[in-house]
This record gives structure tokens, sequence and C-alpha cells, in this order.
């Protein structure tokens, strides 16, 4: 569905985009994750043909994109950043405008327009402006009118910044169900936990470049970190913590705030041999929490910051 | 898909308060102050009656030709030049200081003398008149005196026999006020200019996100440029016809009896100012604040030019810098208003419109250039 190869763009000194490769299948959910300023959206725009770019190749549906690529256009939908819309239309005016740049046809037109409305949970507000529906709603808005068109490849670009919990469900459900219905989806968030949720397979990505690719699970074997054991613990003195790290699948040991924090190698388990020692020393010891890797320890070990710089 | 787009960007002008208050308001609100400021021009610009004061003493009683001679030019009428006050000298002194009358005539050892506070037009038509009178009056004594035979011709003294003859090049009266709203047509032709802005502005992606949206789109590119400039085109058209009718009807400011030659101005008019807001926003990078002040700015210094402000600057600068004159797009649709309401003849008129439509075609092709571009450096 999606090749692009050797891609590079510059912003005179700056190098947006640094040979970048994405091989996207059809019927995907392919996430594309990093920091602000990664490169996600530049290598969007340079797919959408909407940025030059200084060498590689992109190819959409098995062929080369250009800006003339009208019959490729009108099987890509995009849902922008920032929201998008006509402020003088209404809901309804506008996911028609927008239909109507891909459908001529009038009757079909009206009915795909109706269907998105649906789709996205705007039929109560089919006659507002904009300035009257609240930041989820205008949300909702944007998708319909990158989506109303029914098309086979959509980009979601950050669709759920700044909307409330409710919304952001019902925007990922709509993504989920869109996908179901046949849609190849490109999906980019700063937001881990939405690309865990969503996405078939995950790229992430760091200045400008691809770290790594492939399934959540495939991700969470790239790092050596495994299980996280956190146990609360009222006072843990440095001999014991010193003990704790000792054990072999334990990678880090920290004691912070009451709490003892330790990573497991992949594969490891150590939670039995840290109760043990915390017995032997007469240690009491509060909640036990213990959870799987996430992309976030994932992501930390693999760039080394904050998904949010 | 066309008309979809043409009647969505009509639908937006429409429901677009900014734009609405720039493009249609306020050219109502600045011709209706026009109409009351300059009112009064024309008026002012006409020959009105002399408060004059005559000492009216037995010298007065008994001088019957100069008696008459008053009592005809204050007589009521178009000719009337003299609204004459008789009183004695004392009076019409009072009236002088009070500023009731332009000055008085006294009848002095048998010669009118006239006494004034100030000096000004009137006085100098006053003084005049009394040099004519007795220029007059010494040549009819002279006549009687050396040829009594010939009194009977003495008629022709009183002739004021004009040796050139004005002749009207229209059938229009002269007035200097619709220069004014000649010209205020035209900065409102410019103030099209925003929408051409607007226009530009959402076709570009490295503007709006709508400009994104529809870049991405598959609808053809001169598709979505003709839709949104026919549309505001239209919405600029019905703008000009409407105040043009209000200008015609509601403040009487004659455009002409042409009506499809007003048509055409105001076709051509809005056709240039839209091409020139949607040029000076496509050839530059500045920011959107940045651009419409250069776009009001601009418009502003043409419409001067073109005499909003100063009546008769077009001319002076028609006279000392023609290519300016002719340059001024703003002045070319003045002047065809101008044409249209003083000449017969279409040549003039057909010149501005050419010119016009030419600096339109220029503007225009700049705009499409860059509209050409779909793809950017950055976003």
């Amino acid at each position: 569905m999606i090749e692009v190869s050797n891609l590079v763009k510059r912003y005179g000194s700056l190098v947006a985009l640094d040979h970048f490769n994405l091989n996207v299948q059809n019927g995907e959910i392919f996430g594309l994750l990093g920091p602000n300023g990664s490169g996600k959206t530049t290598a969007i725009n340079c797919m959408l043909s909407l940025l030059t770019y200084d060498k590689g190749e992109i190819k959409l549906f098995g062929e080369e994109m250009s800006p003339t690529r009208y019959d490729l256009k009108k099987r890509i939908g995009v849902v922008m950043q920032n929201v998008a819309v006509f402020n003088e239309l209404t809901v309804y005016e506008n996911i028609d405008y927008f239909c109507g740049l891909y459908e001529a046809d009038k009757a079909k037109r009206r009915q795909l327009v109706d269907e998105a409305i649906d789709f996205v949970g705007l039929n109560d507000f089919r006659k507002f402006l904009p300035k009257k529906l609240s930041g989820g709603l205008l949300r909702r808005l944007n998708i319909a009118c990158g989506i109303a068109h029914k098309p086979e490849l959509i980009f979601f670009d950050e669709p759920t910044v700044a909307v409330d919990p409710q919304s952001r469900n019902a925007i990922l459900e709509g993504i989920k169900k869109l996908n179901q219905d046949g849609a190849t989806i490109i999906y980019t968030s700063h937001y881990m936990e939405e690309v865990e949720q969503l996405c078939s397979r995950i790229m992430i990505m760091d200045k400008g470049k691809e770290i790594a690719t492939g399934t959540k699970d495939e991700l969470k074997t790239m790092i050596r970190t495994g299980e996280k054991i956190t146990i609360e613990i009222y006072d843990l003195p440095e001999d014991i913590l010193a003990k704790i790290n000792d054990i072999d699948d334990i990678v880090n040991a920290e004691y912070d705030d009451n709490r003892l924090t330790a990573s497991c190698r992949i594969n490891g388990h150590a939670l039995i041999s840290i109760l043990d020692i915390l017995r032997k020393n007469n240690l009491s010891f509060g909640r036990v929490f213990s959870e799987p890797p996430t992309l976030n320890d994932v992501f930390l070990e693999i760039t080394g910051r904050q998904l949010r710089d | 898909m066309f008309w979809n787009m043409y009647k969505c960007k009509l639908l937006r002008i429409v429901r677009n308060r900014y734009l609405l208050i720039w493009t249609f308001v306020f050219p109502f609100i600045l011709s209706t102050l026009f109409y009351f400021t300059f009112s009064s021009l024309d008026a002012d610009n006409q020959f009105q009656a002399i408060r004059l004061g005559v000492v009216n003493d037995e010298a007065f009683q008994n001088d019957a030709m100069f008696k008459n001679t008053i009592e005809a030019l204050s007589a009521e009428g178009d000719e009337q030049m003299f609204i004459t006050s008789y009183a004695d000298r004392a009076a019409v002194d009072d009236m002088l200081r009070d500023n009731e009358i332009s000055g008085y005539i006294q009848i002095v050892d048998g010669s009118p003398k006239l006494f004034v506070k100030e000096n000004g037009l009137k006085q100098t038509i006053m003084k005049c008149f009394l040099d004519q009178y007795s220029q007059t009056k010494s040549s009819i004594a002279a006549i009687i005196k050396t040829s009594p035979d010939a009194v009977q011709n003495i008629s022709g003294l009183f002739d004021r026999r004009e040796f050139t003859k004005k002749v009207s090049l229209t059938k229009n009266p002269q007035t200097d006020r619709v220069c004014y709203f000649y010209a205020l047509l035209a900065m409102v032709c410019f103030y099209g200019g925003f929408m051409g802005m607007e226009i530009v502005e959402e076709l570009q992606a490295n503007l709006t996100g709508v400009g994104a949206r529809r870049t991405v789109s598959s609808a053809r590119r001169y598709k979505l440029v003709a839709a949104d400039m026919l549309a505001g085109l239209t919405s600029q058209f019905i703008i000009m016809v409407v105040l043009c009718v209000y200008l015609e009807f509601a403040l009487d400011v004659s455009l002409g009896s042409n009506i499809w030659a007003v048509l055409l101005i105001c076709l051509v008019g809005s056709l240039a100012g839209i091409s020139f807001g949607a040029m000076i926003t496509v050839s530059n990078k500045l920011k959107a604040s940045t651009k419409s002040a250069i776009l009001i700015t601009v418009t502003m210094i043409m419409s001067f030019m073109s005499g909003l402000m100063v009546e008769g600057i077009n001319y002076i600068i028609m006279q000392k810098a023609p290519v300016v004159a002719w340059l001024n797009p703003a002045a070319r649709i003045a002047d065809a208003f101008y044409c249209l309401y003083y000449f017969d003849s279409y040549n003039r008129y057909f010149t501005n419109i050419i010119i016009l439509l030419l600096m339109t075609a220029v503007m225009f092709s700049i705009t499409v250039v860059f509209l050409r571009r779909q793809r950017y450096e950055s976003i």
C-alpha cells in the first residue's frame, strides 16, 4: 500500500527525514510513534505530496505519488493534526464540501455525508457552525471531513490532541471500525497507549529516522528490560537495596519515595526473590505491583528520552 | 463538483462578517458620509446674491438712474445680484459692523461711493458693479453732450455681450462632487482585494489547514481556483451594483445613462480588485495581518491618487506624472465612471477598460503562477 524508500528532507541545515523508509501493507493500522519534531508529520506531508523532498521515492498503491496524481489522491483520506474546516459552514455543509472535492454525484454525496455524520456521531449537530462545537466535537467533524468519501488509505495525524477521554475513545473506536471496513490506516501520535491499543504495527521515529519497527510484542522484545516490579516499603536500607540489585534477573532496582522499583530482564522473574529478601530482613511492605513492559519503556530505552520532549 | 465549490464559497462570503463589513457595509457608510459632506459643494460654487446696504437719503432718492439700477439688480429672480437694505447712514453702518451686509453704497457728491469693512470676493463684485455703473453713466453723459441725436441708440451700452460661447460637452451638468463618489467606487472595487486575499489563503497548503486539505484532495487545482474566484467576483460585482443603485437613486449621484457601461466597469473593476488582493497575498511570505495592512495601504494610496480625498489630484498627477496615473487601476476605474458621466464618446472609457483588463491579466497571471504550485518547501 505504501512504500517509502530513502526519503531525505532537509530544512536548511536541519535534516527532518534522514533516509526514512516505510512499508505499510494493505489492511494495516500502522502507527508512527515519536516525540514532537521527530518527523512524523513531515513524513506524512511528503507522502501526500504537500512537501518537496531532497531524495527518495514514495509509492502509494504501487504507483509513484506526485501532486497531480488525482487518481491516487481520490483513494486517500487525510485527517489533519489541526482542525481544518470552514468556520462559516455548518457541520453538514463542511462535510458536504470536502466530500464534494472527491465525489461529484450529488445523490451519492448526500448518502456519504449522512454516513459520515452517523459515523462520528454528529447527527444532533448537523446545522451547527464549528464555533458552536466543543473541542471533541470539532475533532470529530475534522475526521468526518477527511473520511466521508470512503478512502482506502487514511492518514490520521495526531487526531486526538486536546480531546477529552470520552471523545478520544469514540475516535479510536471509529478508527478501528474504518479499518474493519477495509481502510488502511496510518496513525501518528505521541500518546503511547493509543498506539499500543490501536496499531497492528508500529514504527518508532526519532530525529527523522526509523528507530524500530514491529508489532508491539516484537518491539518489547527489542529491549533488555521486561517485567517492572513496584513494592511499597516504609524504609529500605542501602545494603538491602544492594542485595536486590544483585539478583540475577534484576537489571536495575531503585528506592525512592517509599517505593522500590525494579526492572527485570526480558523473560526474567525476580518478584519471589525480592520478597524473600524483604522477609528475611524483617522488612514489612505494602502493595506489590508487577507490570509487563510498555511501549513507553521501549521508547525510553531505545531513544533514551521522554516521548513528549 | 465545480458548482458545489462555487455555492459553498458564496455561502462562506455571505456569512463572513469581517469580509462583509469591509467590502459591503463600509462603502455604504462612507458613501453616505460623503453625501452629507459634499452635498453643499455644488451649492458653494453657485453665485449667491450679495447683501448690500444703500443709504436711503435725499441724494439717493434724487438719483433716479442709480435708484432704478439698484432696484433692477435687487429684483428677485435668477439674475438677482443684490439683496438690498435701505436705511440711513447710521443704520447701514451698524449693519456693516454686525456683518449683516457685505458693504453699503452712499451717493456722495453725485456719485455712488462704496463702503466696506473688509476685502473679499463680494466686495470685489460690488466694486466692479460700481465701476461699470460709473463708466456707463459717464459715457451716456458724454454722448448726450456731444451727439444728442445718438441718444436713441444708447441702449447698446447696457448690453453685456460675450464674444465667446459656452458649449457643454455633455448633457449632464458640471459638478465637482461626483468625482469623490467615483473615486469611492474605485476604492470599493479594490476592497474586493480582501476576497482575493481570502481565496488565496484558503488555497495554499502552507497558509491554512483548509488549504492543505484541499490541496491533498482529488479536486483539480484550476477548478478550485476558478470556483473561488468566480464566487468572489460574483459577490464583489453584486456589492458594486447595489452600491451604484444606492448612489444613483438614494444619494442622487449620477453615473450616466448607459447602464451596460456602468455594469461593465463594475465587473472589470471587481475583477481587478480581486486579482490585486490575490496577487498581494500569493506573492510573499509575510504574515496575514501584514498582507492586510499592505492591501489597505496600497488601496488607500491608489484611491487618494484617483481623487478620493482631494478634488483634482488625479488631474495634477495626470499632468505631472502621466505614467503613474495610467498605471493606477483605481484612477482608471474612477476615470471610466467620469467618462460615462461627462462624455458622449466612449473612446476614453474603453481605453480605461482595456488598460484595466491588461493590468488584471498581469496580476491574475502572477497569482496563477504561484497557485499552480502544490508542493511546498515547508508547511
